[in-house]
């Protein structure tokens, strides 16, 4: 599962959020933070892509990033065209998904998403955890928003140690990653317990 | 009409998932002690189900009202 996120700290409680939520579905999510430095970018990024049977794709950080010179950011929907290209020219089994926080957006931001239905999570990871439960049916066990609820909250509060432990400076780093999808594993089992 | 996915995946161990996100077996031992630190934290959170007092209880407490 590749999951096309922005790599900003105001976007840490949704990431957390759709990492949970698809452990919780038992998807392993791959992302581009992951690639190592060295190699070209985007070699990596088809790749990464191309070993993914499904993709995620969050459009919600729009806006310019006002660091000068102030720049809109078009990786995550440049990420989103290769992955539509993938589907359309070579794999058609790849199923992608498109996320906002604001509905009527995309439409407005990339209006070559017309008759495509965006998931629109409102910028909450409640938010989030609902529109995975639309977009993704389990066969074996569909898991429940308070199941994700709860795997969140222990990614939040272990967040930091994971962080320190990893010897990162942020948790947008492929060590910090790699420890967050085992702790949300980890979580997964113990909220099968839940109600 | 929104896309849906359909899934039907095994459940794999958190050793196997560790294994395929490149963490190490000593750093997969790290990471299970947070990991059981964190259920007992939640476990803490939730309320503890509410335990039904017998009548004698009931009647002895309304009699010291």
């Amino acid at each position: 599962m590749f999951l096309n996120i922005p790599y900003d700290q105001a976007f840490v409680p949704l990431y957390l959020a759709f990492v949970a939520g698809l452990c919780a579905f038992r998807l392993e999510p791959r992302a581009t933070l992951q690639i190592p430095g060295g190699e070209r970018r985007l070699d990596r990024i088809l790749d990464l892509i191309r070993g993914c049977r499904y993709s995620f794709h969050d459009l919600s950080r729009v806006e310019l990033n006002l660091k000068r010179p102030a720049t809109p950011r078009f990786n995550m929907p440049f990420e989103l065209g290769l992955a539509v290209a993938w589907q359309k020219f070579q794999e058609p089994s790849h199923t992608w998904c498109v996320f906002e926080s604001r509905n009527w957006r995309a439409g407005k931001s990339l209006s070559d998403l017309s008759g495509t239905d965006i998931y629109v999570h409102d910028g909450t990871p409640a938010g989030v955890f609902r529109e995975l439960c639309n977009a993704l049916v389990s066969a074996d066990h569909q898991p429940t928003v308070a199941q994700m609820a709860a795997i969140y909250r222990g990614l939040r509060r272990g967040l930091p140690e994971v962080v320190r432990k990893a010897g990162a400076k942020s948790v947008f780093e492929a060590r910090a990653f790699a420890d967050l999808i085992v702790v949300a594993k980890g979580l997964t089992v113990a909220s099968r317990q839940l109600p | 009409m929104k896309p849906k996915i359909y899934l039907s995946l095994p459940d794999s161990s958190i050793e196997e998932v560790a294994k395929r996100v490149g963490v190490s077996k000593r750093r997969l031992k790290e990471l299970k002690v947070i990991i059981a630190d964190l259920i007992e934290a939640e476990a803490r959170r939730r309320p503890k189900p509410a335990v039904k007092k017998s009548a004698h209880k009931r009647a002895k407490r309304a009699a010291s009202r």
